[in-house]
């Protein structure tokens, strides 16, 4: 009785120590998102040091400016139509090289699944300098077809990867049966196997989009005219080397964030049996 | 309505050859079952025949026409799978109705065809469901609505029972009989059970490493197995079977091993004199041995003891494990018996159902 009484304090006491830490951890996570809303909020041009979270004087000032002074929407447009595409084609050419990689043996396989995911292990900076030598030879710089050609390029290693192992999940046997029902290997791909890969396809998507739609350096490399910035280079310019405008930042930031948010919403029910599809058969 | 042939027809898988060599004629409107242990070559030599791998060599022969080169949607034959194989995205209707579709049968059509397979198979109700939400047996029935929509000329099951439960495999295995009888369309069905090959087939071809060791109607297989094989592998419990010398002692023959001596009654001694004294394979049918208390013996039967070992009650007959010497073998008895383990028992030969193998090629002598 004495020793159950004892066990109980002290599981309890490391209860409490878990609790706090991971109270700790939230705060840490959950401040810095919630003092970019302070800055986009307030009114204030440079960082304040104050650790309040509440804005001086509230104002939608920094909103205003971004999205009527400013080119915003051709941005947002830029970078929907590159995110977009990217995810579209990614996607397509993912798709049915996973599905290849899937179910043919074909001289070349387990060398070309190798490559790709050797070239995951190179930091992508690294490609830099020849990606711009590849995209200006093409003369696609300024051109939002040169970045998708390198963001759909980029994530399609992890694409294929991810969508192989989906594939790998489907059992042959149902694709038989269409063949012996009559359908043809193009119309199994798209009336059977692409249903059913619905939660890979959701996940490899996202992953495409959020990839094109975050990504700063290649687009700062490669888009040189104000007109053709996507998002991200576009924010990094209100925070220049003379002029400091960490409240346009901040609040552009936060209408750049929208739009993820709202796929994660979207996608929400597809990516949780994505993640563990492939692991788990069901 | 189509007969199917095989002509020497060879599968190989890089070096191992899966197939040997297999001649087999499926008459139009039999209920052909390929049974064998598992990795026997059984379900490739379905496959082989749906298209779903290529021919080695040989010829297989669909209605007339050799099918090696023709696709499995031209060949005119639907297939049921050991996972049903749905398509889990779409429902009951749209699954029976897949098939029909890709062969742009009118709309109109499709489902009359689909409405009166599910009528056949009791599913009406369920046709908006998807695969997730049926039971083992639903699934079954649709697996069977799917092929009989496409109304082909050949049926190919392969192992359609195997997953369901003891009781539903039962009546499963009923209504497929049912059904053949109703359409009366060629079927190949595979299964590792030799009661669904007893009880389902109009012929059954036993398979054994790539090769038939014997095909033809089930009870002209349980009576006359042409080897070791084929005569422990159908019946249940399986056929017993004692290495022993036949000998001669006083112008009598004997069968005898560590435990047993058993005299031989005329007939028997004459095929053993032909075939030579010497020592041989004996196999002899659980029901053809009987509590001797029971039993009244009669012309040909030898009576020798026994130690039991278990006794396993099965209502209307009861199944007794026994040994003697190093022999162990199973009587199927009376429910009235009063075997108890441990205890020795006195056993009855019907020595006339004796079968006798080749020790070395397992072959059955006649």
């Amino acid at each position: 009785m004495e020793a159950k009484k004892k066990r109980s304090f002290r599981e309890r006491v490391i209860g409490a120590l878990l609790q706090f830490s991971i109270l700790l951890f939230a705060i840490g996570t959950v401040y810095p998102v919630l003092w970019v809303f302070k800055i986009a909020f307030g009114s204030q041009r440079g960082l304040s040091l104050s650790l309040s979270l509440f804005p001086a004087q509230p104002t939608l000032e920094n909103f205003n400016y971004i999205l009527f002074k400013k080119p915003f929407f051709i941005w947002l447009l830029n970078s929907l139509i590159v995110a977009a595409a990217t995810a579209v084609i990614g996607i397509f050419l993912a798709a049915t090289a996973g599905y290849a990689f899937s179910r043919f043996r074909f001289p070349g396989r387990t060398a070309g699944l190798l490559s790709f995911l050797i070239t995951q292990m190179f930091p992508g900076t690294l490609m830099m300098i020849p990606l711009y030598l590849i995209v200006n030879w093409l003369g696609l710089l300024d051109n939002l077809a040169g970045l998708v050609l390198v963001y759909s390029t980029s994530a399609i290693p992890f694409s294929v990867w991810m969508l192989k192992g989906y594939f790998d999940t489907i059992p042959k046997e149902l694709e038989e049966s269409a063949l012996i029902d009559g359908a043809s290997r193009t119309l199994i791909f798209y009336k059977i196997i692409l249903p059913l890969a619905k939660p890979a396809l959701a996940v490899t998507a996202l992953f495409s989009f959020m990839t094109a739609w975050n990504e700063y350096i290649l687009a700062a490399t490669f888009m040189n005219r104000e007109l053709s910035y996507t998002l991200p280079v576009a924010l990094r310019n209100f925070v220049g080397q003379f002029a400091q405008d960490w409240g346009l930042f901040a609040a552009g930031a936060i209408l750049v964030s929208l739009p993820i948010v709202a796929l994660f919403f979207i996608l929400q029910k597809y990516l949780v049996s994505g993640l563990t599809a492939g692991s788990v058969k069901g | 309505m189509a007969e199917v042939i095989l002509e020497n027809v060879t599968k190989k898988f890089g070096d191992v050859t899966v197939v040997k060599g297999i001649n087999l004629q499926i008459k139009d409107g039999e209920f052909m079952v390929l049974v064998g242990p598992s990795g026997c070559g059984k379900t490739t030599l379905l496959r082989l025949v749906a298209g779903l791998e290529e021919v080695t060599e040989g010829k297989i022969i669909i209605n007339g026409r050799v099918v090696n080169q023709v696709p499995p949607k031209d060949r005119d034959l639907a297939m049921v799978f050991q996972s049903y194989a749905l398509y889990p995205h779409m429902n009951v209707y749209d699954n029976m109705a897949f098939a029909l579709k890709m062969r742009k049968v009118p709309r109109a059509e499709i489902d009359d065809r689909v409405q009166e397979a599910a009528r056949i198979l009791g599913i009406e109700k369920l046709l908006e469901r998807k695969p997730k939400q049926l039971s083992g047996g639903q699934r079954q029935r649709v697996a069977l609505g799917r092929t009989i929509v496409r109304k082909p000329s050949v049926f190919l099951f392969d192992e359609p029972l195997s997953n369901l439960d003891a009781k539903l495999r039962g009546q499963m295995r009923a209504e497929i009989s049912k059904l053949h009888f109703q359409l009366k369309t060629t079927s190949i069905y595979v299964t590792h059970d030799q009661v669904e090959a007893m009880t389902m087939g109009s012929k059954i071809a036993i398979v054994n490493e790539g090769v038939i060791q014997q095909s033809g109607t089930p009870m002209d297989i349980y009576e006359t197995p042409v080897n070791k094989f084929v005569a422990g592998f159908i019946g249940s419990p399986p056929m017993n079977f004692f290495e022993a010398v036949v000998q001669e002692e006083n112008g009598r023959v004997f069968m005898a091993s560590e435990g047993l001596k058993i005299h031989w009654q005329e007939k028997l001694a004459a095929k053993a004199k032909q075939h030579g004294l010497g020592e041989y394979i004996f196999g002899i049918r659980p029901e053809n041995l009987h509590d001797a208390e029971f039993f009244e013996k009669v012309e040909g039967c030898e009576v020798f003891s026994g130690q039991v070992e278990v006794v396993e009650p099965m209502g209307a007959e009861t199944y007794v494990h026994l040994t003697t010497g190093k022999d162990r073998f199973v009587a199927r008895v009376t429910p009235k018996t009063g075997a108890r383990v441990g205890r020795q028992m006195q056993v009855v030969m019907e020595t006339a159902k004796v079968h006798v193998f080749d020790k070395k090629t397992w072959k059955a002598l006649r």
